[in-house]
């Protein structure tokens, strides 16, 4: 006979790693509208207007600044 | 507190009044922002938002990842606590940098919504951040917990990938080379050795063998552990002077925010 433990587990294990699944699921499908969100950008304006940092952003001084 | 709220209310009351007050400080970037938001000049919030929020978050994430270094030295379990608000405070910070960002954020960063959000690398990097923590912080409640069971701590340590794509947006926004003032200077220094440097101490305490080694010296020794206060004295200095730092630069930053003067640095 099984221990009580064991049955309880063995229900728990497949509906645990069912909300594994859905968690990497949606987590995996909003990164990928963003990837493609960003791919839809470096086809629409260019590989250069996607890569430079905009002038004042960050490192990037402003046109005239030291 | 969502999570650890049997550590919290099994703590005397002296202690979850320290909680409360340094539970209220991860408030402050929002604090700062509230006078330019009620305002709403958008010119003013492109200026202040990465300064204020951005910085603001990485502060608060840093906090979070100090308090399991802060058990391991101390003993303290009841800062725990702590470790849940500062992550929920983290992701509230920086969902509304980017929001503020999309909307605001046309000072320097032309383009419409995309742009703003996923236009650049150093954005989408900030916004995949953003993202993961949301992940993290609604499964970090005692109902996930049951019903992710052994799962859910590979998902609580999504954080380490978090920790590390906030490097790369930092590094990516702020090049690897010294700013003006430097990297070794308190305050307005290159953002990106900042972190860097306050990652250091928070990833050693981190590893298995350091942490038990650690906890062993401190159960065998007690107080009068000398190498652990020497270590510890080590370790204090260089958040002090790095987080210490980033702490100066949000508070001048978000003084100019709070008192709508923001300059374009």
């Amino acid at each position: 006979m099984k221990h009580a433990y064991v049955k309880a587990h063995a229900k728990r294990a497949p509906r645990q790693t069912r909300a594994r699944a859905t968690i990497y699921l949606l987590a995996g499908f909003a990164l990928a509208v963003m990837v493609g969100l960003a791919v839809f950008q470096v086809l629409h304006y260019g590989w250069e207007s996607f890569i430079l940092r905009p002038p004042g952003i960050g490192a990037t001084p402003l046109p005239g600044d030291d | 507190m969502t999570m650890y709220t049997h550590q919290f209310h099994a703590a005397p009351r002296w202690k979850r009044a320290v909680l409360y007050v340094l539970g209220a400080f991860a408030f402050a970037p929002l604090v700062f922002m509230v006078p330019e938001l009620a305002t709403g000049n958008l010119h003013d919030l492109g200026l202040s938002t990465a300064a204020v929020l951005g910085v603001g978050g990485v502060i608060i994430f840093m906090a979070m990842l100090m308090i399991s270094p802060l058990i391991t030295i101390t003993g303290w379990r009841w800062i725990a606590p702590l470790r849940w608000w500062y992550g929920a405070m983290f992701a509230a910070t920086v969902s509304v940098d980017i929001v503020l960002t999309a909307i605001a954020g046309g000072v320097h960063l032309h383009g419409g919504f995309l742009s703003r959000t996923v236009g650049h690398p150093f954005t989408l990097v900030g916004v995949t951040a953003t993202l993961l923590t949301v992940v993290i912080l609604t499964t970090a409640t005692h109902g996930a917990q049951r019903r992710l069971g052994r799962h859910w701590r590979t998902i609580q340590r999504w954080t380490y990938v978090v920790w590390a794509l906030i490097l790369l947006h930092v590094g990516l926004l702020m090049g690897l080379r010294p700013s003006e003032n430097g990297i070794l200077f308190f305050g307005d220094a290159q953002r990106f050795w900042q972190i860097l440097f306050i990652s250091i101490p928070l990833f050693l305490m981190r590893i298995p063998y350091v942490r038990d080694w650690w906890r062993g010296q401190r159960q065998c020794h007690g107080l009068g552990a000398w190498h652990l206060w020497a270590i510890g004295a080590v370790m204090l200095g260089v958040m002090v002077f790095f987080w210490g730092g980033l702490i100066s630069y949000e508070i001048e930053q978000g003084t100019q925010a709070f008192t709508l003067t923001p300059r374009d640095e």
